[in-house]
């Protein structure tokens, strides 16, 4: 079979990195990936931004934090020139990497400096919200990592202020910008793997989650993910990137959610369960079924997205088809058409057989194996819309819902029930409708 | 039932539609350009379902066909056949004589030799009956169906509000239907020959060739299979007669390729850049 990189850029694709891909937008296919992906349009103006540049804090630069720092290190336009931390050996590596970066132990301190324009928050979860909400107050544009808050009510204040205050907001949903997921999702919105029956998404570790502790006064401030005080465990810090991927593979928010989680394996002291399974149900029926486990890792990541003609696993980067193959060739045709091209078409030949093979391969939607994710990208694009100041669509929203979608699964385990979606919490966005509160 | 394909609307007025499933042992594409995708999904059951019926005659793998009853019973009895099965089993048969036997459908039968084409008994006064003259006989339409079902899905292109449309039945039978979107006819690359391209419109590209290291042609002079690997590209109006030069230039003898170039002479161009 000839390259299946065919499916969008021919032969080329290879050599794309994703920078390149990006570069595409402007010229072949952009319309169609950005009715898929609107949140790409923070790219648009990027050929006018390149003497600009986003004056950046770091609020909470401890692994997650400096692993976005990492990101920023690389482009040209982001500055990262305050970092805020209350522990001291999280500074120290950080300003390996920023020397010259001013030094803060209190985030509203940094929050005062003027010459900042935005803040990247990289803190425990249960400090995400005032600080977002300051920051807003503050006039800087946020990114805040995922997820956005412990409680819905709380994401609902912080998308809130996001509007009221007209700044910039990303949450860090890295998958939104990871160029498969991009690229798959322009092929389910086409219908191209049929009509989409179901989702199941895992995320399966074995270990025990901890982090070292120099002594133990520290635990519940560096294993904070381990204590509801915290952190709501497993749905927050990892079923929130999977979730989305569920709604944004149907246009779709799923309105009923079940579930149950419990501590069956590291009953070392910890509260969040290490053990949870949630049911989410879309309007048609469609369900979204969760797991995750971390006493096994055998399954590791994915989200599997079921069509009635294919099935997707964009974490393995792959497709695969419920009978034959598409030609290629013929895929070629089709981008070609799309994109204003006329070329030979490489397909004609002797006759073409099946493989004999029972098994499915699949093929890779980029043509190669998943090299990273879309986390450059998103701080790339968060660069450029704070360069702008523009907030690019949708992105805010996606991020809302991921939070709320994960929030709502854990307080369908807490509670054993079957849970709505609140209308309280709806927004104007795909199936919902904001519902007034007047 | 929905049948798998892609749609995309390049803008108010521009589409393009593909389609791809399994038949006649191959994959069959079918795209088609400017059409609202309700018509070209019915379009392209139309088509696979005339497919399916030519498939359900004239294969020979499969035990239930017309076909295979006749390679089972015609050596015993005269077998009373379908007007249509008739037709194209007559049809080969002047199509072996116009290649000087270089296309044979006789040629699967065990022991053949280059005079079973004349042991294959096509009653001219019934019309529809078939006999074979001796046992081992096996009439095999492989080298021929796909240009067939190409002719009559070209039937159902003409009679449908599809004006521009390519067709490829397993890559080896392409029928290319108007013209590209974004040019004139249809530029395909032909195979064999790096960076060499025909522009098609209204007509057939019919490959031959072993592939692979599977070498399936036999060359019906000899009896044995050929060792080529280069394929041989024909453009024609018709399906048919690319199947019959197609294959007949693949296996044929100098002489015998003087013979078909003079005898179909206009009907074809070899798929030369």
């Amino acid at each position: 079979m000839q390259c299946a990189c065919t499916l969008h850029y021919p032969c080329c694709c290879k050599r794309m990195d994703r920078r390149d891909f990006l570069k595409n937008l402007g010229v072949a296919g952009g319309t169609v990936l950005l009715a898929s992906s609107p949140w790409l349009s923070a790219f648009s103006e990027a050929g006018h931004t390149n003497k600009a540049t986003a004056r950046l804090g770091i609020i909470g630069p401890g692994s997650r934090g400096r692993f976005l720092m990492s990101f920023l290190k690389n482009n040209p336009k982001a500055e990262v020139i305050a970092v805020c931390d209350i522990y001291q050996p999280s500074i120290d590596e950080a300003l390996k990497m920023y020397p010259q970066a001013k030094v803060y132990k209190d985030y509203r301190k940094l929050l005062e400096n003027k010459e900042i324009d935005a803040v990247i928050i990289a803190t425990p979860l249960n400090t995400h919200l005032q600080i977002a909400l300051d920051a807003f107050d503050a006039g800087k544009h946020v990114f805040c990592e995922k997820t956005l808050a412990m409680t819905i009510d709380g994401c609902f204040q912080m998308y809130q202020k996001h509007r009221s205050t007209g700044k910039v907001f990303f949450s860090g949903q890295q998958r939104l910008f990871d160029p498969r997921y991009i690229k798959v999702m322009e092929l389910i919105h086409a219908g191209t793997f049929g009509e989409i029956e179901g989702i199941r998404a895992y995320w399966f570790r074995n270990g025990d989650w901890r982090r070292p502790v120099p002594s133990p006064e520290l635990e519940r401030h560096i294993n904070w993910r381990l204590y509801k005080e915290y952190s709501k465990g497993l749905m927050t810090e990892l079923a929130c990137h999977q979730l989305q991927i569920g709604s944004w593979a149907m246009r779709q928010i799923p309105n009923k959610v079940m579930g149950h989680g419990a501590i069956t394996y590291w009953k070392d002291g910890r509260e969040v369960y290490d053990n949870v399974s949630c049911i989410y149900v879309f309007d048609n029926g469609v369900k979204m079924n969760y797991e995750s486990v971390i006493s096994n890792k055998f399954y590791g990541l994915e989200e599997q997205i079921l069509g009635h003609l294919g099935t997707v696993e964009p974490e393995k980067g792959k497709y695969y088809f419920e009978n034959i193959d598409p030609a290629p060739g013929f895929l070629q045709l089709v981008n070609d058409i799309e994109n204003k091209l006329f070329d030979s078409l490489p397909f004609a030949g002797t006759s073409w057989a099946p493989e004999t093979a029972n098994e499915n391969h699949g093929e890779y939607i980029l043509g190669e194996r998943p090299k990273s994710d879309g986390t450059s990208l998103m701080l790339d694009a968060f660069v450029e819309a704070v360069i702008t100041g523009k907030q690019p669509a949708q992105i805010a929203e996606e991020g809302y819902y991921a939070s709320v979608l994960c929030l709502l699964g854990h307080d369908a385990i807490e509670t054993e029930s079957i849970l709505t979606f609140p209308d309280a919490y709806k927004l104007d966005y795909l199936n919902h409708k904001k519902v007034s509160t007047l | 039932m929905q049948i798998q394909h892609i749609y995309r609307q390049t803008d108010k007025q521009k589409s393009v539609f593909y389609a791809w499933f399994e038949a006649m042992h191959t994959r069959i594409d079918l795209a088609f350009c400017n059409l609202p995708e309700s018509t070209a999904c019915t379009l392209s059951m139309l088509i696979k379902d005339e497919i399916s019926r030519i498939e359900g005659f004239a294969d020979r793998f499969n035990p239930t066909s017309e076909l295979s009853f006749i390679n089972r019973q015609a050596a015993q009895e005269a077998v009373k056949v379908h007007p249509e099965l008739y037709t194209i089993i007559t049809d080969c048969k002047e199509y072996c004589q116009r290649t000087a036997g270089a296309f044979d459908i006789t040629v699967q039968s065990a022991s053949h030799s280059q005079t079973d084409i004349h042991n294959l008994l096509c009653d001219p006064l019934e019309q529809t009956t078939i006999r074979f003259a001796r046992p081992g006989m096996l009439l095999d339409l492989c080298g021929y169906i796909k240009g067939y079902a190409l002719d009559k899905i070209r039937n159902i292109l003409e009679s449908s509000p599809c004006t521009d449309a390519l067709i490829s039945l397993g890559n080896s039978s392409i029928l290319a239907w108007g013209h590209h979107p974004n040019g004139q006819g249809w530029p395909i690359a032909l195979p064999g020959q790096p960076g060499q391209s025909v522009t098609l419109s209204g007509a057939c590209l019919t490959t031959s060739g072993n592939t692979d290291g599977h070498y399936h042609l036999i060359n019906p002079q000899t009896g044995q299979k050929t060792t080529t690997t280069v394929p041989i590209s024909v453009i024609t109006r018709t399906g048919c007669t690319g199947e019959v030069l197609s294959t007949a230039l693949s296996v044929c003898n100098d002489s015998q390729r003087a013979f078909i170039f003079k005898s179909f002479d206009k009907e074809f161009k070899l798929g030369l850049s």
